[in-house]
């Protein structure tokens, strides 16, 4: 007795051969191939552009410095000063709109002393746009881009509080700017 | 089969590539520095009046200066830092009185004394204006006050009095 079958080609059939009353099965391999788009096609046999885009670089220029100052005598630094204030410096791609945040201390610390009082105005912040910088609260986020050389300037200002009795020594704190790169 | 296989492999990691190579810029970069201040440990300042401004038995209708500078002026002696600038301020009086009743008094330009060596010498300055100065290598100063008062003729007899405050500050 012979037995004669077909099996289908379609992917994921299973075929089953009867033969000699045994019943066996099997998968048959699935093989569909599926072309791809003309258009992607097409990608692979045209000429290949590379666009280099400068990286977002956040740079530390200058500490701010209050130098010396008296017990009981607040002590401002301008942000109009050259040499005092702090000073950041923002690069990347030319014309990057970006914002601005920074996280500023409450107080400077030397060791075991009380700390040293500081605060931020709303006018204790400079950016150096192009064409015109902007005096701004370093408190609240900055919204601008950067300029035609992909260069930014930031400067900060602030004012100590010493008390009457603050004892004498060096104070530190940190100051942290981030930047955020939100497109051209 | 497997031809064609291959070739859909090929073009999937050649559009990989290419997607790579376009690039991005840093979603966001960081800096920080530091805010830094140098706290003196400064002697704090004190100031006490030492000597009253005293123009002794005048006379109505005589304008009268104290007698002696050194024994009559009124004298205050401040302590602070050593060799460090400050600032000297006077509060004066524009009378003296004696109840209800009064007599002008005034302070004229050379009318503050800067005592460079007391008793002996002294340099003037006006008191009517903030006064810029040093302490000495000791931390100290002597500042005097003099003045005229001008009693009408129909001063009554009393003794007049009044205030003089000196503010210093670094």
């Amino acid at each position: 007795m012979q037995w004669s079958v077909r099996v289908g080609a379609r992917a994921g059939t299973v075929g089953r051969l009867c033969i000699g009353g045994i019943l066996a099965s099997g998968a048959l391999a699935a093989s569909a191939a599926v072309p791809l788009p003309a258009a992607l096609l097409r990608a692979q046999t045209g000429p290949k552009r590379v666009v280099v885009v400068p990286p977002l670089v956040a740079l530390a220029v200058r500490d701010l410095a209050f130098g010396t100052v008296l017990p009981g005598i607040p002590s401002s630094v301008s942000v109009n000063d050259p040499l005092h204030t702090g000073g950041f410096e923002i690069t990347g791609p030319a014309a990057a709109s970006i914002r601005v945040e920074f996280v500023l201390p409450l107080a400077l610390v030397a060791g075991g002393a009380a700390p040293l009082p500081i605060s931020f105005g709303s006018g204790d912040a400079f950016a150096a746009f192009s064409p015109h910088g902007t005096v701004f609260d370093p408190h609240a986020p900055l919204l601008g881009a950067l300029g035609p050389a992909g260069q930014l300037f930031i400067r900060l200002g602030g004012t100590v509080l010493p008390g009457h009795s603050q004892a004498g020594g060096a104070y530190a704190a940190t100051i942290t700017m981030t930047v955020f790169n939100l497109g051209s | 089969m497997s031809r064609v296989r291959s070739v859909t492999a090929a073009a999937l990691v050649g559009l990989l590539a290419v997607a790579g190579m376009t690039g991005r810029a840093a979603a966001q970069a960081t800096a920080s520095i530091t805010a830094t201040a140098a706290v003196t440990g400064y002697a704090p300042l004190t100031a006490a009046g030492v000597n009253n401004l005293d123009f002794g038995a005048v006379t109505a209708g005589t304008p009268k200066a104290p007698t002696s500078l050194s024994a009559n002026a009124g004298r205050f002696n401040l302590s602070g830092q050593v060799s460090t600038p400050v600032t000297v301020t006077f509060t004066l009086p524009t009378v003296l009185s004696n109840g209800g009743n009064t007599i002008p008094v005034t302070f004229a330009t050379t009318d503050g004394l800067l005592w460079t060596t007391y008793p002996t010498t002294h340099t003037t300055f006006n008191p009517n204006a903030p006064f810029f100065t040093t302490t000495d290598g000791s931390g100290n100063l002597v500042i005097g006050i003099s003045g005229t008062v001008s009693p009408p003729l129909a001063t009554t007899t009393g003794t007049y009095t009044g205030t003089v405050t000196l503010t210093v500050s670094y």
